[in-house]
């Protein structure tokens, strides 16, 4: 049952249909049956004419093909007739009516006597003439409702598209919400019927945004309330390794784990705004290649601490974006390439437009990922080999989540194949081109 | 004329309109692609055309009992096929990840093909037959009134399947499939019934006395009794061979059903439990 509407037109024409046609079929049938009582009647009204006239050796001139014939028997004696029958008689000289084969037809006959005069008097009536004059008469009566059957159809389906109208116009304003749009839906207009759906989904809604409200808070406070004791603990850190030997491998791992502890918090916080739920985007038009070579001289240091070649491609192209976002997005993919690339390696980093669409591609030539892992290492803390990493570089499974989420937000894409290089994998991002801004400004 | 078109193209209809409406039934149901419909209704047709076209030389078969026999055969075939089609539908629905394979073959693949057999042989058979009655009225006289029948007994057909096909659709999740086999058990009883008395006309069986007669209580020829026939097989003076057929068609569906069910992995409990989706 896939549309309510083509339930509800096919259901009613057909209930319609069914009703219509039997009622029909029963008015048919007792009509049928009336008219043969009338005819019968008639028939026996001709009879008695004819036995009332006292006609005796006479023979009426009836054409062959006529629908009536009749004969008048006195005792064993023709002693009139119609030209159109056989010299025998056509029904049993006894009174009523009967039926007969002869001349090539069935008959309806009556036989009637005449007590007055002691005649007997036989009137036939072809049936099938008879038939077709009733059914004439009952086929005119049938016949509009066959006709109209197309137009009561057309009628259905509009009043139904009529009656679905509030429930389409609800679907309508809940498909057009945006994604951090939890105001309440319009009651207005709203058949009675849809009310109690309305008056949920705005208990539900209101409850959701309750619950973000309360989400968004504790992740905030939580990484805020986070930064400053590990901010504290970096700096104790700092204070106690000037103070104690520098190859003193516990200190050694405490940094790292305090560096990985913070790494996280910021992570956390960076996913929690971007996510499209959350984020109260700002978009205006970005030259996605100019950001890209800005962040890359930001996180250049990064890619030298690992002697790596880090290298730009690409035109000036618009999107439209917001720069808080976009930045952090570019941030995440670097980081991601530079830590799975080994000492030595290349990243790619190239910007192209083309059918309407700017694609950003960021490749290595890393050991690059297995087809299987392609969509799982979207999800949240989802590392490629858990905790045991070959890479063995600190990350918490965070940064293409939140990769995911800012692209999410910017209507666009991402798709993972291999890198141009020997081995390595490549992250394209497809953003829709920012048709406010033409012609293209210069590369900045 | 009127009366007697209607009867006879109600007949024609009711039976082929039924058969599509449970098949379409355990589709929806399942959540399946419905392409069979459009096939088994193509060939059917072509079926249809090819033997009311032959059907001359046809009817000479068998010292001139062809027709009789075709149409048994014809008749045998849907049994045939609804006891398979039964088998695999209980078979297929296999709602584990391992079986996903497993299910697409028996529930789609040749659920889909059988049910499209199902159709294709059950047009042929009663399209052939309203198309040799309408192709006779086609000079004469009363021509109108047998199209105004035959229009009244077509849609008085569809009507029934569209009611039924919601029906079926409407009831609870359990008998879903149950309540369609069952069905499809009557009607496969039904067609073996049907077809031996088609050789029985042929006198390829040997005749027997009726075993009862309710043709005063309900005639066979009225519209009542036409849809009690298509639904369940009615008839007014069975004989004993009919009666037995008749069982022996639906036993074999239920059984079937309940072996293709006894042999797919335990995953739902008893006969008529809701079956999972694709």
């Amino acid at each position: 049952m896939k549309s309510i509407r083509i339930f509800l037109v096919a259901v009613i024409l057909a209930v319609f249909s069914l009703y219509n046609f039997l009622a029909a079929l029963e008015g048919y049938q007792y009509s049928m049956a009336e008219a043969e009582r009338l005819f019968d009647k008639q028939l026996l009204d001709t009879a008695k004419l004819i036995a009332s006239l006292h006609i005796e050796d006479s023979r009426a001139n009836i054409d062959q093909n006529s629908a009536i014939t009749y004969q008048v028997w006195q005792q064993d004696h023709l002693i009139s007739s119609s030209d159109n029958v056989p010299a025998t008689a056509i029904a049993p000289l006894d009174y009523g009516f009967n039926y007969s084969n002869f001349g090539g037809y069935r008959w309806r006959t009556v036989t009637y006597f005449n007590t007055e005069s002691p005649y007997w008097v036989i009137v036939a009536e072809r049936t099938d003439l008879r038939y077709t004059l009733a059914e004439n008469v009952i086929l005119e009566s049938v016949f509009p409702i066959i006709l109209g059957l197309p137009v009561i159809g057309l009628l259905i389906w509009l009043i139904v598209s009529q009656g679905l109208k509030p429930l389409r116009r609800l679907a309508t304003e809940l498909g057009n919400k945006q994604p951090h749009d939890l105001s309440p839906l319009s009651a207005r207009s709203t058949s009675h019927e849809l009310k109690q759906i309305v008056r949920s989904s705005n208990k539900l809604l209101k409850r959701l945004e309750g619950s973000l409200l309360r989400e968004r808070q504790f992740a905030s406070d939580a990484a805020h309330e986070l930064r400053t004791p590990i901010s504290a603990l970096k700096v104790q850190l700092h204070n106690i390794s000037k103070e104690i030997p520098t190859d003193n491998q516990n200190i050694r791992e405490l940094v790292v784990s305090t560096e990985r502890l913070g790494h996280i918090v910021e992570q956390i916080l960076d996913l929690h705004r971007s996510s499209p739920d959350q984020f109260n985007a700002s978009f205006t038009s970005h030259n996605l290649a100019g950001l890209v070579t800005e962040v890359m001289a930001q996180e250049h240091h990064q890619f030298e601490s690992k002697n790596q070649k880090l290298e730009f491609d690409g035109k000036p192209c618009k999107i439209s974006g917001d720069r808080f976002a976009l930045v952090t997005l570019l941030q995440n993919l670097l980081s991601n390439a530079n830590k799975y690339t080994p000492f030595g390696g290349e990243v790619l980093v190239s910007t192209t437009e083309s059918e309407g669409r700017v694609v950003l591609t960021v490749e290595d030539s890393g050991s690059g990922i297995e087809k299987e892992q392609h969509e799982a290492i979207f999800r949240r803390f989802y590392r490629i080999g858990g905790d045991r990493h070959q890479s063995g570089v600190p990350g918490c499974g965070l940064g293409l989540a939140i990769v995911q989420g800012i692209v999410e937000l910017h209507d666009a894409s991402i798709t993972i194949s291999s890198s141009r290089f020997e081995t390595g994998t490549a992250f394209h991002v497809n953003f829709p081109v920012d048709e406010s801004t033409k012609p293209a400004v210069a590369y900045s | 004329m009127l009366i007697s078109s209607v009867i006879l193209i109600l007949q024609e209809t009711l039976e082929a309109v039924m058969v599509i409406s449970i098949l379409l039934a355990i589709s929806y149901g399942q959540r399946r692609k419905i392409t069979w419909l459009a096939w088994g209704l193509g060939v059917g047709t072509l079926l249809a055309y090819l033997y009311a076209s032959h059907m001359s030389e046809i009817s000479e078969w068998f010292d001139y009992v062809g027709q009789e026999v075709v149409n048994a055969f014809l008749q045998i075939s849907i049994s045939l096929v609804i006891i398979a089609y039964a088998w695999t539908l209980f078979k297929g629905p296999l709602a584990n990840a391992q079986n996903q394979r497993a299910e697409t073959h028996w529930g789609s693949g040749v659920g889909a093909f059988l049910a499209a057999g199902i159709v294709a042989l059950a047009i042929a058979r009663e399209g052939a037959e309203a198309v040799l009655y309408l192709g006779g009225y086609v000079q004469q006289s009363n021509f109108q009134s047998v199209m105004t029948g035959s229009f009244i007994g077509f849609s008085i057909g569809i009507s029934v399947g569209i009611l039924l096909l919601y029906g079926l659709l409407g009831l609870p999740d359990r008998w879903h499939l149950c309540a369609p086999v069952i069905l499809l058990a009557l009607i496969a009883g039904n067609m073996l019934s049907q077809a031996t008395l088609q050789l029985t006309q042929a006198d390829w069986i040997s005749s027997t006395r009726p075993l009862w007669d309710t043709s005063a209580w309900l005639a066979e020829n009225s519209v009542t009794g036409q849809l009690l026939y298509a639904l369940i097989g009615y008839e007014a003076t069975p004989s004993i061979i009919q009666i037995v057929s008749y069982i022996a068609g639906a036993a074999l569906v239920m059984v079937f059903a309940a072996l293709g069910k006894h042999n797919r992995p335990p995953i739902q409990d008893g006969f008529g439990q809701p079956v999972s989706d694709d």
